[in-house]
């Protein structure tokens, strides 16, 4: 499977997207797999300017998976998984490479760990 | 034309309607004015029930004075989509209605609204909180656009427009960049470069939003930066409110604090932090 990374983040540019690398991507849906059910109450809305989340889509199968991960919460059609450590945001973030700077990356990791 | 009043009432028949005197008409529009506590609310009887529902105030759009299209029922004046209702306290403004057509009206009809009007208000304080602001000023463009987000909402126009389209007005579903359309998009995320490649597209930097442009002279838009990261631009609507479309998400007329946007020089801009300049576009403007 391969999945696309975007991260949902500008205005007038377009988002930055990369392909998730098959190292990756295992610890992926390894920690996908051990996240507990979220309350809806547990739910934060991006404000519009700004980080708005990371959204996973699967390249083999677009209709089929789409996740958008935001401070923690992970969301798809079926259901909302709690990631109380931003695991998966971080890990995913981390695996830009080079498609984010530093400066950018800094900016979404400060944003995803405030409340 | 005399203003008509309809009481909203009937399934089967025709509703009952009256028009006001010219003295009544005055009496009207004075209580009308101290209504003045804006609110998101619908009033409940636009949704329809049986029974009792509110009233309709129209003078048609022919009419030398001008139209006047309300809908008047839980305590609240529903002005139509691009004005914020506004609600009272009381009902008074109903009973008064019903006052004014009550040689219309048989017995048991204003017995039965007169019982749905001793009812309470609906509590909303819960939805005023969510939309604060300030009062939103007269929009002195003759070609502002109306808010009007299920347009650009619609999936296919969402994904594929972006903030520029949408203060331009114009979903032309390439996610437009300033300055592209005319070889000279902007090269750095800063006021003056964006700014520059936007001048290229032909809109015009104007110093405030408050000069009258008559019809052809356009609308005005506001453009903010991301220092060194993304630009982001706002419009002024008809009804003097501003909204946006930040990105390839739904347009909104609230800023990051959900606020409702009368200048985006003061509201809430995340980390676009740089206010740059107004700007005046038309439906001339090519953009791409």
């Amino acid at each position: 499977m391969s999945f696309e990374i975007e991260l949902d983040i500008f205005s007038g540019r377009p988002n930055p997207r990369w392909i998730l690398n098959k190292g990756v991507e295992e610890q992926f849906l390894s920690y996908l797999g051990s996240l507990p059910i979220a309350a809806e109450s547990q739910v934060d809305h991006p404000t519009a300017l700004g980080y708005r989340g990371l959204v996973v889509r699967s390249q083999d199968h677009p209709e089929s998976l789409r996740l958008t991960i935001y401070k923690g919460i992970v969301e798809s059609d079926k259901e909302i998984l709690i990631d109380k450590n931003h695991k998966i945001e971080k890990l995913l973030l981390e695996s830009s490479e080079g498609v984010i700077d530093d400066k950018l990356k800094a900016f979404v990791i400060d944003e995803i760990t405030s409340r | 034309m005399s203003i008509e009043i309809i009481l909203d009432v009937f399934s089967g028949r025709e509703n009952p309607r009256w028009v006001l005197s010219d003295d009544m008409e005055k009496e009207f529009f004075e209580k009308l004015d101290k209504i003045d506590r804006p609110t998101l609310s619908k009033p409940s009887g636009s949704i329809g029930t049986l029974g009792y529902r509110g009233f309709k105030i129209r003078r048609p759009v022919e009419s030398p004075q001008q139209e006047v299209k309300l809908f008047v029922s839980d305590g609240i004046v529903d002005f139509g989509q691009d004005v914020v209702n506004r609600a009272s306290d009381g009902r008074q403004l109903e009973q008064w209605l019903l006052e004014s057509g009550s040689q219309k009206l048989d017995d048991s009809i204003r017995s039965h609204v007169n019982e749905q009007l001793e009812k309470p208000v609906k509590n909303e304080s819960d939805l005023l909180s969510q939309y604060k602001g300030g009062v939103c000023p007269a929009c002195e463009a003759k070609d502002a656009p109306l808010y009007d987000p299920n347009m650009w909402n619609v999936e296919a126009v969402k994904l594929h427009n972006n903030c520029y389209n949408y203060a331009n007005n114009q979903s032309t579903n390439t996610f437009a960049q300033p300055g592209l359309a005319h070889g000279q998009q902007y090269t750095e995320f800063d006021c003056p470069n964006v700014q520059k490649a936007a001048i290229a597209d032909k809109l015009v930097t104007s110093a405030n939003f408050s000069d009258p442009l008559s019809a052809g002279q356009g609308w005005y838009v506001a453009l903010v930066i991301w220092p060194g990261v993304d630009y982001h631009w706002y419009r002024q609507d008809q009804n003097g409110c501003w909204s946006h479309k930040p990105g390839q998400t739904a347009v909104i007329n609230t800023d990051n604090s959900g606020q409702r946007i009368t200048d985006p020089r003061t509201c809430d801009r995340g980390p676009y932090r740089d206010f740059c300049t107004y700007m005046i576009t038309n439906s001339n403007v090519v953009i791409t």
